[in-house]
């Protein structure tokens, strides 16, 4: 198992190794240590909520609403700011409304029975809707001058978002394989009816993981909003698709159990570097899809056959 | 008083009563306008509706709006509700204008005039809305004026939305602006903001890595503009020497960059709230009768610090158009 994951991150990282000898070849600036810096501020936002969806995806579930809550959470967040002019009140009040929307999310998934794509569908539309009416579709200012330096900030040479995304990736990932709650993640992904059988508490544990993607995901909104000093009705349009996207080009499997929070990395970092590379390269915004949709192909294809090569030899 | 004020009232006063006699339904004797806007959602379009909703009220014409939030399936029926409501005149911002033929020839069977916002739709009477590519080309002349005088050194970076026909016109004027003036420029690159703050920040940021040059920002709206400023600054570049070019500024955003003072020092006005007003004028003209012009242009101009509170007046919290002003510059 052990094996097998590694061989898989090693091919995701031969992949974004590849990438990145291509634009350093094509881009002078591509090395510099401000497209760096760029690189890892765009992949760290991505890989906050990257680092929730894992484990949401982990338990065969999917969060479609993490993209609507960047907007409504940003909205609440700068809102909160406004009024209270205090950052810590704004970021204690987004980490709580992330945490309500996971609880719903959870509750709606185990509770109701709802299938999590269409509950969270469900969740996405009505996030989105409530953005639009509290604001009248228009964005607002924060008021607060300190808001923007947890986005634009740093902290030595590394940006605060960075610093951030590196934290949570340590705490999650420790949580992941070294708690009884990590094996319990990965027990109920793989198989629940076992899970069930051998006594777990299948439904608090997925309401509890849904919980830590809501809170992730505001985390995340709150570092956007601080990014963009402004509440804004239309951000994290598709965030969701682009999170999910390369947590399944990190080969977290869509139908469970199976996955590392490493590999969702390598993921997010591929489509990150790509999209920083095209504009680096000039082209045309009408090929970067086609391009995205290549390098997530290739890359699953590449996974996909290292995997079915690795089972053949551990099989015969 | 004036013979001529004289004779315009005299032509407003019977221009009415030709009006009501008109445009009168069987029901309730008042004008009613159908109006199926493209995106409720974006400022841009709330400030249209609320324009029109204003002048309707004025006039004491009924007008009902609803949205297809960008999905043209639902446009089309939300018009044929309409239609079956018995409107007079039917008004589309189209989310597809390709995809509104047949709705807009059942309308004209029905003897219902159909106009357009924005976009011309095969078999309607009129569109209205501002000229894009002459717009745009303000925005490159302004710039270019601005240049010659203080002799800048034009590295510009233009952060578009290409996938919609509207903005690419504007950006195509704005080069053919730049072009005509015989400024010597550079437009070091071209990258797709998708209209969004958010994406203008991270595109401009990578380009603006490749091109820390760069010292003129054009978006085609102010989104994509100010979006391009927080990059600016986000990338450690020297701001004072930055002149960012707006478009629209159709709200909030737009005009607080704008009054800052800072590197945002114009944009291209596009006045929503005249939009709206006329989309209810030209109803009520084209219900009496009038014939309208293909395109019913309303008008544009860049705003600067200075000229702004020509056009606008505090208003609580904000500001409001000054719509005279406006209709001043009209042809």
């Amino acid at each position: 198992m052990a094996r097998l994951a590694g061989a898989e991150q090693a091919g995701l990282g031969l992949v974004l190794f590849l990438l990145c000898a291509v634009l350093a070849t094509l881009s002078p600036v591509f090395l510099t240590l401000g497209n760096i810096t760029n690189i890892l501020r765009d992949a760290a936002l991505v890989a906050i909520a990257g680092i929730g969806m894992v484990a949401i995806i982990l338990q065969g579930e999917i969060d479609l609403s993490v993209g609507s809550s960047q907007a409504i959470v940003g909205i609440v967040a700068v809102a909160v700011l406004n009024a209270s002019s205090s950052i810590v009140v704004a970021f204690g009040v987004s980490l709580l409304l992330g945490a309500l929307i996971g609880l719903l999310n959870g509750l709606l998934v185990t509770r109701a029975g709802i299938n999590s794509l269409i509950a969270t569908l469900g969740m996405m539309a009505i996030l989105r809707g409530v953005a639009m009416v509290s604001t009248g579709a228009v964005s607002i200012q924060a008021k607060v001058p300190d808001f923007v330096n947890i986005g634009t900030g740093h902290l030595g040479p590394v940006p605060v978002p960075v610093l951030l995304a590196a934290v949570l990736f340590a705490a999650v990932y420790f949580v992941l394989h070294h708690t009884p709650f990590g094996r319990y993640v990965y027990a109920v992904g793989s198989n629940r009816d076992a899970a069930e059988l051998a006594g777990l508490p299948v439904a608090r544990i997925k309401v509890a993981v849904f919980m830590l993607g809501g809170v992730l995901a505001a985390l995340s909104a709150f570092v956007l909003a601080s990014r963009l000093n402004s509440g804004q009705p239309n951000a994290g349009l598709a965030f969701e698709l682009q999170v999910i996207a390369a947590v399944v080009l990190g080969g977290v499997s869509l139908t469970g159990g199976v996955g590392t929070l490493v590999g969702a990395l390598l993921g997010i970092l591929i489509l990150t570097v790509l999209n920083n590379g095209l504009v680096l390269l000039n082209v045309s915004s009408f090929y970067h899809d086609i391009a995205r949709g290549c390098v997530i192909i290739l890359a699953v294809f590449l996974d996909t056959r290292r995997r079915r090569s690795l089972d053949r030899s551990s099989n015969g | 008083m004036t013979v001529n004020k004289l004779r315009a009232l005299i032509c407003i006063a019977l221009s009415t009563t030709f009006l009501v006699a008109c445009g009168q339904p069987a029901n309730d004797g008042r004008l009613k306008v159908g109006y199926v806007v493209n995106f409720m959602s974006h400022e841009w379009y709330q400030n249209i509706c609320r324009a029109a909703e204003m002048r309707a009220g004025e006039l004491g014409v009924d007008i009902i709006i609803a949205d297809a939030n960008l999905d043209i399936a639902a446009q089309i029926s939300k018009a044929e509700n309409l239609i079956a409501q018995g409107v007079d005149v039917l008004v589309l911002t189209p989310v597809d204008a390709k995809a509104l033929g047949p709705v807009v020839a059942e309308a004209n069977r029905r003897g219902i005039h159909v106009l357009t916002e924005s976009n011309p739709v095969e078999g309607s009477k009129s569109y209205i809305g501002i000229d894009n590519k002459a717009s745009g080309k303000k925005a490159g002349l302004w710039y270019a004026e601005y240049a010659l005088q203080h002799g800048m050194e034009s590295k510009i970076l233009i952060i578009g939305l290409p996938n919609f026909e509207d903005c690419r016109q504007r950006v195509d004027g704005f080069k053919e602006g730049l072009a005509e003036s015989g400024l010597d420029y550079d437009i070091v690159q071209e990258v797709d903001g998708q209209g969004l703050k958010e994406r203008a920040l991270k595109v401009a940021q990578d380009a603006l890595t490749a091109h820390p040059e760069v010292n003129v920002i054009f978006g085609i709206n102010d989104d994509s503009t100010t979006g391009g400023m927080a990059a600016y600054r986000a990338a450690g570049l020297d701001e004072t020497g930055l002149i960012a070019i707006g478009f629209g500024l159709e709200g909030t955003v737009g005009r607080t960059a704008l009054l800052a003072g800072g590197s945002y020092r114009t944009a291209l006005g596009m006045f929503p709230e005249f939009v709206g007003t006329s989309l209810v004028d030209a109803a009520v003209a084209i219900a009496a009768g009038q014939t309208l012009p293909a395109h019913y242009e309303t008008p544009t101009l860049m705003i600067t610090l200075e000229n702004f509170e020509q056009f606008y007046r505090p208003e609580g919290d904000g500001y409001a158009l000054r719509l005279d002003a406006v209709r001043a510059l009209m042809p």
